[in-house]
Order: structure tokens, then C-alpha cells, then sequence
């Protein structure tokens, strides 16, 4: 049987050394690295980060990341239609959480980090999505630390052909891997800066993440003409199919709001508007009626009996702001004025259910 | 389950070669296995292990009627019920759709109005992996019992054993009861010798299937996608590429069954032995998916009456059986040209040898894998068109076109080395093997391993 171990542990052998190959170049950014996040909120004014600087496994990393910097005391967490819900002007204990992907699930988790750092008490605004409840919602972001979906990273043969063609390509990155990281700080026009590899946002390949943690879209950031995306619900149309609301995703969001209740944080939920027509549309096609009527109906009650406040903002007329209201016209993704306007209604429900 | 697969791997194998170890009776193994082989059936189906347990049933109870029959007509009577209860589930799920579908085609075309209903009934009928193979296990078993060749299995938990093995059970290679069920009797001694053997000719197998095949495979299935726009050289690269990948693909599935029953003690049948070595279509015959032709040659080209009968008949047979094999791959028409250009080469070597055509072995070698390698556009396009465009980019009716990725070319020299060069693993005397040996596959191992995330579903287990 000497030979049966001889072979395990040359099987465990090189899984081990490709893992520590892999680690030490990663080649797709997944380990985040604080750097570019301080030299960005290093700087007067402060920079965007771009969003091509880590993977998008490593962004929640970057967001705990963000809200201890920032020293946060009212954070927003959500989509990325949460993205232009921004800080105050010269308010610094902010912070967007929101990482595109996020679902019911991953609150509870994302809570017990952010409670674990010690910030005391918190306000946090959460963008509930009603495409979150659909059948064809899959939630895509985790704040839980996991060693297996590390160990997949690393031992992925996607990771070991991406860290051979770097090794190919520059053979010198064995011995200085940071070259691959390599970022520099870029000024745009208007003073914009922001911190990315290769000028690839100024030069209009990648969006950014905002000083506060927004999201902003490459054109929002360089201040070039307006551009036409794809509509949010065509994109998210089956998370609104279903005859009801998946009951395990209410249980978990009902999970987080008593985790926020028990520490003692005020929450307000909101539902982000949509464009009118696709409001109309969501109400009326009888595949996404049921999703999406169930859901502006259960959330006002679901949050009120953890003791926080629900604002249905689901049609933009409510909040109120202009039905082209949208970054991309997309009808789902709410631009910077109107976020500023629904961060005044958030303020304003905070301070009432405080006052309450 | 796929045995290239993480939940395998790191799941299934070590629970089951653990607890088949530690068992101390053989009653005890056998039902143990039994139950894990189900249990890797269930996992792509629920309802598959139902199946396999209705055909195991009624080939087994076939079999035990037999014994006690001694009537020669009734005895035929039972053979073709039982053989017709097991052929009737595979007939049902693998061919309803396809004669359904062009029985309403034909009706159709005469017509003027279709079969809404036949279709319909027919379609999204899911086909069960593996029901090829243990339909044709169950079907040999019955008639090796009623020809006497083998004695009716008493123990049905033996029975179950042979048809549900889990690492013959999804594409081979097809067992006969008589090879397998001596060695039941003495299972299971421990043979440190045969486990190491098994364990390395299972990760040579990983590793040609997942090392080889597939990364040929992410070379030639963005070719042969669009077959209209490949000249002389890309076509003939994509499909040299798919030759040695489905081979790879084959033989790798293979290595890994074979590879798994001796690390439980057990001798399964080779199934290749570098095919496209062969010198003739015959010879190919021999080494590639040994145990489907000899099945097809036993149970089927000689009943129908062999090369007995005169050189026309025989032509006959060799189409008949060939069509046929190509039909069991899957119900289609490429699949059914496939075994036609088979069966044709295999009646023309026979008129070529009576002509006295002899050529030098390296050219008959090149003929015979050119010849092979045309059957494969056959095998791998699916419709009429694609294969017209793939046989016409060969021709040079394209143009000559651009040459193949580099790294193609590499993968198809790798495994043009691999397959003149090299004896085929399985007759390797891994279990002599000597610990630098051991230390090199257990490297190719690892590496398979890691690129485990991206493999992709053997061929044959669509079949």
C-alpha cells in the first residue's frame, strides 16, 4: 500500500503547488488588495476606483473594506440599481455597500461583518428587489468567508491556464507578481480622478466604483454623451416569474431584519423605481403580475413587524423623478438626481421611525 | 455521475472502496455495491434506478424460466418475450421519438396533414443513460442461458451485480455473464497489486479524457460549428482532431471502468487497443469498442447467418449488423450511414482481399484511418447540410483554407504519438509499477483534477 500513498500524496503534491502558483500570480485579481482603495480616498478630491482593479469576488471584500475607512454609520446595501444613492455633500460616515448580484441572502451575513467591526449603532437603507422573489433569481454575491470557494479559484484549470499565459507573457511576474496589479491614479476632465489599470475607465472601457462606494457608469464618470442600455427588466425578467414569492428568500430577509433589530440598527427598506411603462408592464403580463404585485404588497408589512419603515418607491413617479430618470435610459438603474432625491426620502423615513 | 466529476471523486469513490473494504462478507459487498451503483444511477434521475430495476427483473426472471422449461418451443417463447420486455424500454425511450417524429413526417408528405398526437406523445421523452448497454448485457445474458452456454443465476443480488456494476454501467464496456460471474465466487481477496494497477489505469484514464480529449475538443467544436466556412485544412484538422478525441474520450471512460472494478477485484473486458493502428476496417473492428462488435458479431451477424451463406448474403449481414450498430449509438440518420459506410467497408475489404489487393502495412494503415476518419463526419454532424459542408471542406471544395490553431496541431501530434507509439494503457503492467512510475501518473492525476471544472459529458454517454 506504500505505493497507493506514494501516489496520494503526489496527487496532494501538486494540487498544492498549482494552488500556490495560482495565489501568487492570480492572474483574475480575486485577492483583494487595499492599496488602490486608500491612494483613492487618500487623495482631495477623492478618486473612483475602477471596477476592473479586483474581480468581482473580491468586491465585498472591497466594500467591508470601504466601510471601515469610511468609519460608516449609515450604509446602503442592495443592486446595483441601489448605485447612485450617495453620500451628503461633505457627509463622511457613508457608505454603499451595494454589490451587483446581491440578493436576500446575503444580508445576514453582510450584517453580522459589518456588526463585527464595531461601528455601534448603524442606519441602513436596503434596496429590496422585486425580481429577488422570482424563481430565476439566483443570488451571485457572498460576504461569508469560504475556504471551498477559494480552494476553486486556485484550483481551477481556468486559474492555471490564466496564470501560465501571464507566465508566458511576462516571465518576469514569477519573481514581482504585483506587476500584474499594477493601477496608477488618472485625471479626467472636470478634475475627475480615479484610481485603474491603464486609464481603461477614462478611456471608456470600465465603470467605477464611487468615492462613497456608488456605482457609476463609465460615461456617468468621464462626462460623455449619454448612451442606451439594455432595458433592467428584460435583463431580470425571470427573477419577476412565479405565482408567488419563494418563501425560503422571505425567510432570509426577514433573518437579516431581526439581525439588524437584535443589534439594535435602524433599517429602512425601499423599492426602487422602475420606469412607469415597466411598471405597467410587470403589472400586467399575468407571468410577473403575481411577483411583482405580492411583493409592493408583503414588504411594507414583512418590515414593519421588525419595527423599520418600507418605502414603495417602485414607480418613479413616486419619488418623484422624471420617467428618463435612469443612467443608460435603462428603466431601472435611477441616475444621480434622482438617487439624491431618494436618499432624502430614506433620511427622512430614518429620522421619523427614530422619532417614533 | 460522471467519474470525472468532484462529487465522485471526492465523494462517491473513497465511501464506496471504504466501505466495500471493510465489509467482511461477500453478501455483504455485493449488496453494498449494488446499493452505491444504484445510487450513482440515481443521481443524474431519480426514476433511472426504477428502470434498470424493471429490466433487471424481467431478464432475470426470463433467465429462471428457462431453467425450468424444457420445451424447446416454450423456451423460445420466453427468450423472445424476455428479450422483447427488455428491448421494448430501450425501444421506447431511445426510439419512439425518432420513428414517431418521421412516421409523421412520412404522413405528412402523403398527406398533406401530420400525427399531432403521435408527436407530441413522443416528444421530450428523456433518454436514460446507460440503457443501451445494460439492455444488451441483459440480452446477451438471456441468450447465453438459453443456448446453455451458461447456467440461469440463482442469486438475484448476483444478477443485480452484473447489471448494475457502476463502472460498466453507463457506457461499457458491455459484460458477459459468463466472464463476470466466476469472479464473483471468489470476491472479494484483496489484491494490493490489482488496486494499485486499478487505481493507476483510472487516473491514466482521467487524464486522457480530460487531459487530451477535452482540450482537443475546445479546439474542434468551434470549427465544426460552423462547418459552411472550413476549407481543406481546417476541415480535415477539425475532424483528424475529432478522431483522436472521441478515441481519447472512449477509451479514457474506459480505462476508468476498467480501472474502478479492479480496485474492487474485479477483470473487466478491454474495450481498445489503439484502433486506428488497424490495417483494415476489420482489424479497426477489433480494436475499437471491442466489446459492442464482438457483441454485435455474436448476437446478431451470426444468427442472421454469418459468412455461411454466400458471398451476397454475407454483404447483407455485414450491412444489416452494421446499420444496426450504428442505430444503437442513437436514433438518427447519420448514425444509421455511419454503420452503413462501416458495413461497406468492411464487405469491400472482403471483396478487395479476394482480389488479391495487398497493400505495404503503413499504407494500409493510412487508408484504413482516412477511411475511418471520413465515417466520423457521419458520426459527429448532425444534420444532412453540415455533413455535406464538412465532406466538401475536405474535398478541397472550399478552398484550402487556413491552417488549424497551433495548439491543435499540437494535442493531434501529442496523441498521434501517443497512439503509434504507445501500447494502449490497459495492458500495461501498472501493478509491477515502481514508485518514480507511480509519482508520474499520480501528477497527470493531479493536473486532470484541476481542470475537472471544465470537462465535459463522455460521448458515449449519450449513447
Amino acid at each position: 500500500m506504500a505505493r497507493v500513498a506514494v501516489f496520494l500524496a503526489t496527487v496532494a503534491a501538486v494540487l498544492a503547488g498549482i494552488a500556490a502558483l495560482d495565489w501568487w500570480i492570480d492572474p483574475y485579481l480575486d485577492r483583494y488588495d487595499a492599496a488602490p482603495l486608500a491612494a483613492a480616498l487618500g487623495r482631495s478630491p477623492q478618486c473612483f476606483v475602477g471596477l476592473d482593479m479586483f474581480s468581482s469576488r473580491a468586491w465585498p471584500a472591497l466594500k467591508l473594506d470601504l466601510f471601515r475607512r469610511r468609519d460608516a454609520h449609515v450604509v446602503v446595501v442592495g443592486t446595483s440599481r441601489a448605485g447612485k444613492i450617495e453620500a451628503n455633500p461633505g457627509e463622511r460616515g457613508f457608505a454603499n455597500l451595494l454589490v451587483p448580484g446581491t440578493g436576500p441572502d446575503t444580508l445576514a451575513p453582510l450584517f453580522r461583518r459589518l456588526h463585527a467591526q464595531g461601528h455601534g449603532h448603524l442606519t441602513v437603507y436596503i434596496g429590496v428587489e422585486p425580481f429577488w422573489f422570482g424563481r430565476g433569481w439566483k443570488t451571485q454575491v457572498s460576504f461569508t468567508h469560504s475556504y471551498a470557494r477559494s480552494a476553486k479559484y486556485l484550483l481551477s484549470g481556468q486559474t492555471l491556464t490564466g496564470t501560465l499565459h501571464e507566465l508566458r507573457r511576462t516571465p518576469g511576474v514569477i519573481r514581482h507578481p504585483r506587476a500584474l496589479r499594477a493601477w496608477a491614479v488618472y485625471r479626467g476632465r472636470h478634475g475627475v480622478c480615479v484610481v485603474s489599470r491603464g486609464n481603461s475607465v477614462l478611456a471608456g472601457a470600465v465603470d467605477a466604483w464611487a468615492p462613497d462606494g456608488g456605482l457609476w457608469y463609465n460615461e456617468e464618470v468621464t462626462g460623455a454623451g449619454p448612451t442606451h442600455g439594455v432595458p433592467i427588466v428584460e435583463v431580470l425578467f425571470s427573477g419577476f416569474l412565479g405565482r408567488a414569492l419563494d418563501r425560503g428568500r422571505v425567510a432570509a430577509l426577514q433573518d437579516a431584519l431581526a439581525l439588524a433589530r437584535g443589534y439594535g440598527w435602524n433599517v429602512v427598506g425601499v423599492a426602487l423605481p422602475f420606469g412607469s411603462e415597466w411598471v405597467r408592464l410587470l403589472q400586467r403580463t399575468a407571468a410577473t403580475r403575481d411577483v411583482f404585485t405580492q411583493f409592493r404588497r408583503a414588504m411594507p408589512g414583512l418590515f414593519a413587524r421588525s419595527g423599520f419603515r418600507f418605502l414603495d418607491l417602485s414607480d418613479v413617479r413616486r419619488v418623484p423623478c422624471p420617467d428618463h430618470a435612469f443612467s443608460h435610459d435603462d428603466g431601472g438603474h435611477p441616475n444621480a438626481a434622482c438617487g439624491r432625491k431618494i436618499r432624502r426620502l430614506l433620511d427622512a423615513a430614518a429620522v421619523t421611525r427614530g422619532a417614533g | 455521475m460522471l467519474f470525472n466529476s468532484y462529487a465522485f471523486l471526492g465523494v462517491f469513490l473513497p465511501v464506496v472502496l471504504a466501505g466495500f473494504h471493510v465489509l467482511p462478507h461477500q453478501a455483504w459487498r455485493l449488496a453494498f455495491i449494488v446499493a452505491a451503483s444504484y445510487v450513482f444511477y440515481a443521481y443524474d434521475a431519480l426514476w433511472f434506478p426504477a428502470l434498470m430495476a424493471a429490466s433487471t427483473t424481467i431478464s432475470f426472471v426470463a433467465g429462471r424460466l428457462l431453467v425450468l422449461e424444457r420445451d424447446p418451443r416454450r423456451r423460445k417463447l420466453i427468450l423472445a418475450v424476455g428479450i422483447a420486455g427488455t428491448l421494448a424500454l430501450l425501444a421506447y425511450f431511445k426510439y419512439a421519438q425518432f420513428v414517431a417524429g418521421n412516421a409523421s413526417s412520412f404522413v405528412t408528405t402523403i398527406t398533406g396533414r401530420g400525427l399531432p398526437s403521435l408527436k407530441g406523445f413522443t416528444e421530450g421523452i428523456a433518454l436514460p443513460v446507460g440503457i443501451s448497454f445494460y439492455t444488451f448485457e441483459a440480452i446477451s445474458y438471456l441468450v447465453d442461458v438459453h443456448r446453455g452456454d451458461i447456467e440461469a443465476e440463482r442469486n438475484p443480488l448476483k444478477y443485480a451485480f452484473f447489471i448494475s456494476f457502476f463502472p460498466h454501467l453507463i457506457a461499457g464496456p458491455i459484460v458477459r455473464y459468463g466472464k463476470l460471474e466466476p469472479q464473483l465466487r471468489r470476491f472479494h481477496r484483496f489484491d494490493p497489486d490489482l488496486f494499485v494497477s486499478g487505481l493507476l489505469l483510472f487516473s491514466l484514464g482521467l487524464a486522457k479524457k480530460v487531459l487530451i480529449a477535452d482540450q482537443i475538443a475546445a479546439k474542434t467544436d468551434p470549427l465544426l460549428a460552423l462547418p459552411g466556412q472550413l476549407g481543406l485544412l481546417g476541415s480535415w484538422g477539425a475532424m483528424l482532431g475529432y478522431a483522436f478525441q472521441i478515441y481519447f474520450d472512449f477509451s479514457g471512460y474506459s480505462d476508468m471502468a476498467l480501472g474502478l472494478a479492479r480496485m474492487l477485484g474485479i477483470t473487466l473486458p478491454w474495450n481498445f487497443d489503439r484502433p486506428y493502428r488497424a490495417r483494415s476496417p476489420r482489424e479497426f473492428w477489433r480494436r475499437w469498442h471491442v466489446t459492442l462488435s464482438s457483441w454485435l458479431r455474436d448476437y446478431l451477424y451470426i444468427p442472421l447467418g454469418g459468412n455461411r451463406k454466400g458471398s451476397a448474403r454475407r454483404d447483407a449481414n455485414l450491412l444489416a449488423t452494421m446499420a444496426l450498430g450504428g442505430l444503437w449509438h442513437g436514433a438518427s440518420f447519420s448514425f444509421l450511414v455511419w454503420g452503413l459506410w462501416h458495413g461497406a467497408l468492411l464487405a469491400g475489404q472482403r471483396h478487395a482481399a479476394k482480389l488479391g489487393v495487398r497493400l505495404p502495412a503503413a499504407v494500409a494503415t493510412a487508408c484504413t484511418f482516412v477511411l475511418v476518419t471520413v465515417g466520423w463526419v457521419f458520426f459527429r454532424m448532425r444534420s444532412a447540410g453540415s455533413i455535406r459542408d464538412v465532406l466538401e471542406g475536405m474535398a478541397g471544395v472550399h478552398g484550402i483554407g487556413a491552417l488549424p490553431s497551433t495548439t491543435l496541431v499540437g494535442l493531434i501530434a501529442l496523441a498521434s504519438v501517443l497512439m503509434w507509439g504507445v501500447a494502449e494503457e490497459w495492458r500495461w503492467r501498472l501493478g509491477a509499477w515502481t514508485v518514480p512510475r507511480v509519482v508520474l501518473v499520480g501528477a497527470l492525476a493531479g493536473l486532470a483534477i484541476v481542470f475537472l471544472n471544465s470537462t465535459q459529458r463522455f460521448i458515449y454517454f449519450r449513447f
